[in-house]
């Protein structure tokens, strides 16, 4: 701390220590008492308390959503494909779009081959015991 | 995370497993943005810087020697990729300033910095106040920038900082100091503007 005395203020030292802990309770109790007494002594701590606090509330910045496909993406570049490369088949961000076309090709290829499903039903028709007439019944 | 997780998570980050380097980034990202968006105060510069580190964690895991906290390390990689890019930028400046010594001048009259503004009182705007705080890191010295946002805006300890920056704890505390002076002469020679 030798080399700091020699260019910054005791006051300067004095703020820093008291913010940084470093005073002990009797150095406290001066701190205190002078800041009553001395109003140019306790207008600079205000400002530079002022400004501490500003550093210290600075809002914190955060990086965009897409931050973490960005690096796959560099990886991937700079791996020339050996890391991070992209699976079409099981890629999360497949987009739903291509799947519905996907799937409305398959149906429709279905349908002008085989045409309408048959009711496998439809083949014990000829089989079946008719139903009994009203007349019968009634005699 | 604890360290535990960490270890757990290098084993896997050693093995090159995708997945646990998403979840590195996506736990590190906003710590290593912030410090390297306060350091550079540009996003374009600090998204760049940013995904810098993580290519370099994924290229240098093995370097991992597990001497310092993970956190810490990767912190060391944050700030010196972000003083190497404030050098780089620096250079560029200069190089254009010897360029463009007209036109700066004119660009200067009429900046943000020239203009006059209230003296900080109650009714000072928090934004206000943010934007010159910024400016006034922005005019340290590359070392007094890195401390003083690892110390006042990351709240790391003494000891960590020294790792980070490979400095002993003395001089980190007496560069800090000098920073939190130097900043606070800047903006009150904004105000007193």
């Amino acid at each position: 701390m030798a080399e700091l005395e020699s260019d910054m203020s005791e006051q300067d030292l004095l703020f820093n220590a008291y913010i940084e802990g470093d005073l002990d309770r009797g150095e406290r109790e001066d701190f205190a008492r002078r800041l009553e007494t001395d109003p140019e002594f306790r207008k600079a701590w205000e400002q530079f308390e002022r400004i501490m606090g500003g550093i210290r509330r600075l809002p914190m910045e955060f990086a965009p959503d897409d931050f973490v496909d960005r690096v796959r993406g560099r990886i991937r570049t700079r791996s020339n494909g050996r890391f991070f490369a992209e699976n079409m088949l099981f890629n999360d961000h497949m987009p739903y779009e291509v799947v519905a076309v996907v799937m409305m090709i398959v149906m429709a290829t279905t349908y002008l081959f085989f045409g309408a499903p048959p009711d496998s039903k439809m083949h014990d028709v000829k089989n079946v015991d008719p139903p009994p007439s009203l007349k019968s019944s009634e005699g | 995370m604890s360290n535990l997780q960490d270890r757990k998570l290098v084993r896997r980050l050693r093995q090159r497993d995708e997945e646990a380097f998403c979840e590195l980034v996506r736990v590190y990202q906003h710590k290593v943005f912030n410090v390297i968006y306060r350091i550079l105060g540009d996003r374009a510069e600090a998204e760049d810087v940013a995904q810098e580190v993580f290519v370099s964690i994924f290229k240098h895991i093995d370097g991992f020697r597990g001497d310092s906290k993970f956190s810490t390390w990767i912190y060391r990689i944050a700030t010196n990729h972000a003083r190497n890019r404030l050098k780089y930028l620096s250079r560029r400046s200069h190089r254009d300033h010897q360029n463009f010594e007209d036109s700066h001048d004119s660009v200067k009259e009429n900046s943000p910095l020239s203009s006059g503004i209230a003296r900080p009182d109650e009714q000072l705007l928090g934004k206000e106040l943010e934007k010159v705080i910024q400016e006034g890191l922005e005019s340290l010295t590359e070392i007094h920038r890195t401390i003083i946002v690892l110390r006042d805006v990351e709240h790391l300890s003494y000891q960590e900082i020294a790792e980070i920056v490979e400095l002993p704890e003395g001089t980190v505390k007496s560069r800090l100091f000098r920073a939190r002076v130097a900043l606070k002469e800047y903006i009150e020679a904004r105000y007193d503007d």
